[in-house]
């Protein structure tokens, strides 16, 4: 059996992934994700002294403070099997990275395991996302230039 | 069923935008005394396509509005904020005004006219929001 043959039989018998039905699982999601986000968000303009330009500091924190929690908890990992990137792009997906890295890396030390690869998923993250933000801005730039929006 | 109850949703879901009036809601924390100075805030704002909600508080000397811009418009609200500022300073002349669509200052302005305080309380009041609505950070 040579490659290609190989190839073929694979694909005939592997189970294709249903793009769709994952896409929505990721939408509903990741939209939960966001919402509860969004009424954070609210609940620190109700209560403490931040405007809607403030208070999206301490609702990101708060965010991954909780996905840092139900990833301890083991609670995490069920909802990213099923969703997905619905609950690994949003800023609770950062959270989760840091500490499942630092979890699976702990019986190496607090040094040179937790510390040294806490970091190991997140690193990644950081990087598109630096990178992507690049990309947005360039995207909010030529909205600016043609008029739709403003700084 | 399943195709009714779609279309059924679909349909709410267009209908959603109709029956609602043109004109903004607006309130102020002492209707009788500043009578005339809500005339002339309702007529910038009173009209625009832009807006949903005005919620104003008055001082002898100052004026906030906080004004709830429509889910659409939002894309352009600081260049609306800049444009009513202006307006609105010609239209009360002796008055420091603010002009913001920040969602908390609106929040803050909606709760202080629901109280009815005193004038003294109200410049307290106003001077701490001026102060939020400068954070950048």
């Amino acid at each position: 059996m040579d490659a290609k043959q190989y190839d073929t039989l694979q694909q005939s018998l592997s189970p294709k992934p249903s793009i769709i039905k994952n896409c929505l699982k990721a939408f509903l999601v990741g939209g939960i994700i966001c919402t509860i986000g969004q009424l954070i968000t609210f609940f620190y303009m109700a209560y403490f002294n931040f405007t809607e330009r403030t208070a999206g500091n301490p609702t990101v924190a708060t965010m991954i403070f909780l996905a840092m929690l139900f990833t301890g908890f083991g609670l995490y990992k069920k909802l990213a099997q099923f969703a997905g990137a619905g609950s690994a792009v949003p800023v609770t997906g950062f959270g989760n990275a840091v500490i499942s890295s630092a979890i699976e890396h702990k019986s190496e030390g607090y040094v040179l395991g937790v510390g040294g690869n806490i970091f190991k998923l997140a690193g990644s993250v950081i990087v598109f996302g630096v990178v992507s933000a690049f990309v947005v801005a360039l995207v909010k730039l030529l909205l600016v230039t043609v008029g739709v929006t403003n700084w | 069923m399943k195709k009714s109850l779609l279309m059924f949703i679909a349909l709410l879901t267009v209908l959603a935008g109709c029956g609602k009036s043109n004109s903004a809601a607006i309130s102020v924390n002492d209707d009788h005394k500043y009578q005339e100075e809500r005339q002339s805030v309702e007529k910038v704002l009173g009209h625009d396509k832009h807006v949903q909600k005005v919620s104003v508080l008055f001082t002898k000397k100052e004026a906030i509005v906080g004004v709830e811009v429509k889910p659409f418009s939002k894309w352009n609200k600081k260049k609306y904020e800049k444009k009513w500022k202006k307006k609105i300073k010609r239209a009360l002349p002796d008055r420091d005004v603010l002009v913001s669509t920040d969602q908390k200052i609106i929040m803050e302005t909606d709760r202080l006219n629901e109280k009815k305080m005193s004038e003294k309380k109200v410049k307290e009041k106003i001077k701490n929001l001026k102060e939020l609505a400068e954070e950048q950070t």
